[in-house]
């Protein structure tokens, strides 16, 4: 009788498995949606010297071509992989670390666990926030079909002779929100042409002119932001912040984007993000 | 006698983590050399107490027995080697196993503490929680298991759970087991679970089936019969919801495998065959191609001589209960690696070998003699000889019809990469009553880009080659006293450049243990990194408690797995290691 159940079981299993002949991949839509989108903020954390590290720039890539200006995106350079050679040597001299990089490093342990990772919305997935890049656009299509609680506008002005960047962020609530959320200001810069090591490049794994995407380049309202309201936010309540920086000389004014995103403080999940860059 | 290491240093600094060369069938004709610790642990692990009432009617109250081990770190900066500044100094892993077994009944837990991880472990590891908690019962062949169990259908390679609390490896199943033993001979396991990672359970749900028969115990007439034949099949299916918008993945994976065992007298055979379906991973790059592993080994066997053979082929058969997983994260099967798992500390630390779960081919022969004592090379107590040889290749690929399927490779082409070579022979003799010697001379040649950043395209380290020379002394000095000392040199041009190694190790009977290690890396081109590695260590055992103690500085390594790479960063500082078993 039980020998009977052990046979039946081990048939089930030779049934129990999917082969796919084809097609593979899907052809995944992007609505057109009116109204306020829930926008998801991919940090790809991420260092120079990190081989395998390409390949999570290329699913941020494939992620954009799909969802567009849906998706805002992040490169932080973070732990040993991004530690910069001693000046004087051939490669890898740049250092593209940031404190705000690093805090957040330290809080999820991203560099501890194994470089590539990110954090998409900074959700927890499988109990954790780092997560591997082929996980990225799962994550992504599921937040992207929740409604968004809130809609920021980020307003940039900037004056060319003294580099300095006046950002407001608007903030609108448009669901109830309990709990107390921080409000983080981003400055990014696209389109660095720097070293960066590549495992799938022959003959040699160092690119010179490697494009980094969307760099971290600090904060402007320090590691972890300032606070949106006091404690529970309401439907309806408005929120306008302030923030102004001097843009380091050597950065490209015309590369350069504000990311302004909040955050709940206990789960640290990001509610809302935007993106605006400082010249339009 | 090797090193008794600080816990932690059994991560391999610069390499991947050594993968246990499991199957039994190749460990039969093998001399063993154990190290000091597993010794000390085997005598720990069967202390078991019985709880008795005396009174003569005796009411069983069961019996409840278990093992702990708790390690603290304390880390100094150290700027020369790399050590980082730790914010919080003292880092901590522990864990206490607790049993309680009456008549056919078992139940268990296991409480690990992370407070925080060590370094070097997975940063997931963080703080307390039930790890494990199992209840089984056992009655007329029927033996049900519920909770957290580890499980193994033949050697591993279709499906294996196992514990290493060294390494932070536990990928234990949690949910259902059923082992039916009907008649002596016919073995199945069937179970239905998730897998545990770190305090957590895998996405995926993992089913499997095993079914074995052992002809020589089901045949009556069989069973002193010098013709040993045992067969199993087995299948798992790990089911994965699809919510990927780019992909079509398969909801359930399924891999099957056979195999077969044949002993006649002093030989012995083992094969194993198995196949995986379409699995697109993080491991293998999200290739629909399937995957085929092929074992098979024989081996002779008979008073004083023997001899092994191996071969070994793997293609695309990592498989796991998450196909985002990496690193050594949730893997539900275990490919063992066919080459000698040294002990000898450059040998086993410094280019260790670890499987290449997305292909290779792999051959391994060693022969064991015992020259006789008695005759002139054998000396009083006799010599022992062992010659091993391994060698693994990466296996031909060729462009498939399309990406989708990764690459196509004929069964059992081989490339001409060679990732791995390893040819050593060992003697050991026996002067006197308090003289006893090991040599071990070896060649090496490993493919460094491949074998440890799994970087298939680009030349960087190259083919590294050299010689590994160890002279390894035990002398007993008084009665109670033994003195260990071990001295070993790697040469190599290539890399890091070559290293010496030397160890003197005082032991004093009953309890203790006194060791100094020193690993220099004097042939480094960078002269500014020609640095001593120097431990020193103090051990106490008193029965089946231990503690230890070690200080001094240990080497960085990285690690990759799967397209992710982990840095273990250097530590310099004073580990302290408990252990106890009850």
């Amino acid at each position: 009788m039980k020998n009977i159940f052990s046979i039946l079981l081990v048939a089930l299993l030779f049934a129990a498995c999917d082969k796919i002949d084809g097609p593979y991949s899907e052809n995944p839509q992007n609505t057109n949606d009116t109204g306020v989108v829930r926008k998801v903020l991919i940090e790809d954390f991420t260092g120079q010297k990190c081989g395998n590290c390409p390949r999570a720039a290329e699913a941020i890539e494939a992620i954009e071509a799909i969802y567009g200006n849906k998706v805002v995106s992040v490169g932080v350079h973070v732990g040993y992989f991004a530690e910069p050679n001693p000046q004087g040597n051939p490669k890898f001299t740049y250092d593209f670390r940031t404190p705000v990089g690093d805090y957040w490093d330290n809080e999820f342990q991203n560099s501890a666990i194994g470089l590539p990772n990110g954090a998409i919305n900074r959700v927890k997935s499988n109990g954790f926030v780092p997560q591997n890049y082929t996980n990225w656009s799962t994550l992504v299509s599921q937040i992207l079909t929740q409604e968004a609680d809130a809609d920021i506008a980020v307003t940039n002005t900037y004056n060319a002779g003294t580099r300095q960047v006046n950002t407001t962020v608007n903030t609108k609530i448009l669901n109830d929100l309990p709990g107390n959320y921080m409000l983080s200001v981003y400055v990014t810069e696209d389109s660095i042409v720097n070293w960066q090591k590549d495992y799938t490049i022959t003959p040699d794994n160092d690119i010179s002119n490697y494009v980094h995407r969307h760099v971290l380049r600090g904060s402007m309202n320090g590691n972890v932001g300032t606070a949106v309201g006091t404690g529970a936010l309401a439907a309806g309540q408005s929120y306008s912040q302030s923030f102004s920086m001097t843009l380091d000389p050597s950065w490209v004014q015309g590369h350069c984007a504000i990311v302004a995103f909040i955050y709940n403080t206990t789960t640290k999940e990001v509610v809302q993000v935007e993106e605006q860059k400082i010249i339009e | 006698m090797p090193i008794l290491k600080p816990l932690w240093m059994k991560i391999p600094a610069n390499q991947q983590l050594p993968t246990a060369n499991y199957s039994p069938y190749l460990q039969k004709s093998f001399a063993l050399k154990k190290t000091l610790l597993s010794l000390l642990l085997l005598g720990a692990a069967t202390a078991l107490f019985a709880q008795q009432d005396t009174a003569k009617k005796s009411i069983d109250l069961g019996q409840i027995h278990g093992n702990f081990q708790f390690d603290f770190q304390y880390y100094n900066p150290d700027s020369l080697i790399g050590a980082p500044v730790v914010p919080e100094k003292i880092r901590s892993n522990g864990f206490l196993n607790l049993f309680y077994s009456r008549g056919n009944f078992t139940a268990g837990a296991r409480l690990e503490s992370y407070l925080p991880v060590l370094q070097g472990f997975d940063p997931r590891y963080k703080d307390i929680g039930i790890a494990n908690r199992f209840a089984s019962y056992e009655y007329e062949g029927l033996h049900i298991t519920a909770g957290n169990f580890y499980e193994q259908f033949g050697s591993g390679m279709v499906l294996r759970a196992y514990w290493e609390p060294n390494l932070g490896v536990d990928n234990s199943f949690d949910g259902m087991r059923v082992k039916y033993n009907p008649i002596p001979g016919i073995y199945t396991k069937v179970l239905i679970a998730k897998q545990r990672t770190f305090f957590d359970r895998s996405p995926g749900i993992v089913r499997g089936a095993d079914g074995e028969i052992n002809l020589n115990e089901l045949i009556a007439k069989w069973s002193n019969k010098q013709f040993k034949l045992t067969v199993g099949a087995s299948g798992v299916s790990i089911y994965q919801k699809d919510e990927d918008p780019i992909y079509i993945l398969p909801e359930n994976m399924a891999a099957f495998g056979g195999r077969i065992s044949v002993g006649y007298g002093k030989f012995n055979f083992y094969s194993e065959y198995s196949y995986k379906l379409n699995n697109p991973s993080a491991v293998n790059g999200y290739i629909y191609r399937p995957g085929q592993s092929l074992l098979v080994t024989a081996s002779y066997s008979q008073k004083g001589f023997g001899v092994l053979l191996g071969v070994k082929r793997l293609d695309n058969m990592d498989y796991r209960s998450d196909r985002t997983a990496t690193l050594t994260n949730l893997t539900t099967n275990f490919l063992p690696a066919l080459t000698k798992q040294h002990t000898y500390n450059l040998a086993a630390t410094i280019y260790p070998y670890g499987t290449l779960p997305n292909g290779e081919m792999a051959a391994q022969g060693e022969i064991s003699y015992k020259i006789k004592k008695g005759t002139k090379l054998g000396g009083k107590y006799g010599t022992d000889l062992i010659l091993n040889f391994s060698a693994v290749n990466d296996i031909e690929r060729t462009a498939a019809d399309n990406d989708t399927f990764g690459y196509r490779s004929n069964f059992l082409a081989i490339s001409k990469t060679r990732l791995f070579r390893d040819i050593n022979i060992e003697i050991t003799h026996k002067w006197n009553k308090n003289l006893k010697t090991n040599l071990m001379y070896m060649y090496f040649e490993y493919d460094k880009d491949i074998v440890q950043f799994q970087n298939y395209t680009t030349t960087v380290y190259g083919l590294v080659k050299g010689h590994i020379i160890v002279a390894d002394f035990n002398y007993k000095l008084t009665k109670k006293a033994a003195l260990h000392v071990e001295l070993q040199n790697l040469y190599t041009k290539q890399d890091f450049g070559s290293w010496a190694m030397a160890l003197v190790e005082l032991s004093l009977a009953p309890h203790w243990f006194f060791s100094v290690i020193d690993q220099y890396n004097y042939g480094n081109p960078d002269k500014a990194q020609r640095i001593h590695y120097v431990t020193g260590t103090v051990t106490y055992i008193r029965g089946p408690h231990r503690l230890m103690a070690t200080y001094g500085r240990q080497r960085a390594g990285i690690f990759c797995v799967g397209g992710v790479c982990r840095n273990v960063p250097a530590s310099n500082g004073l580990t302290v290691s408990v252990t106890t078993s009850f």
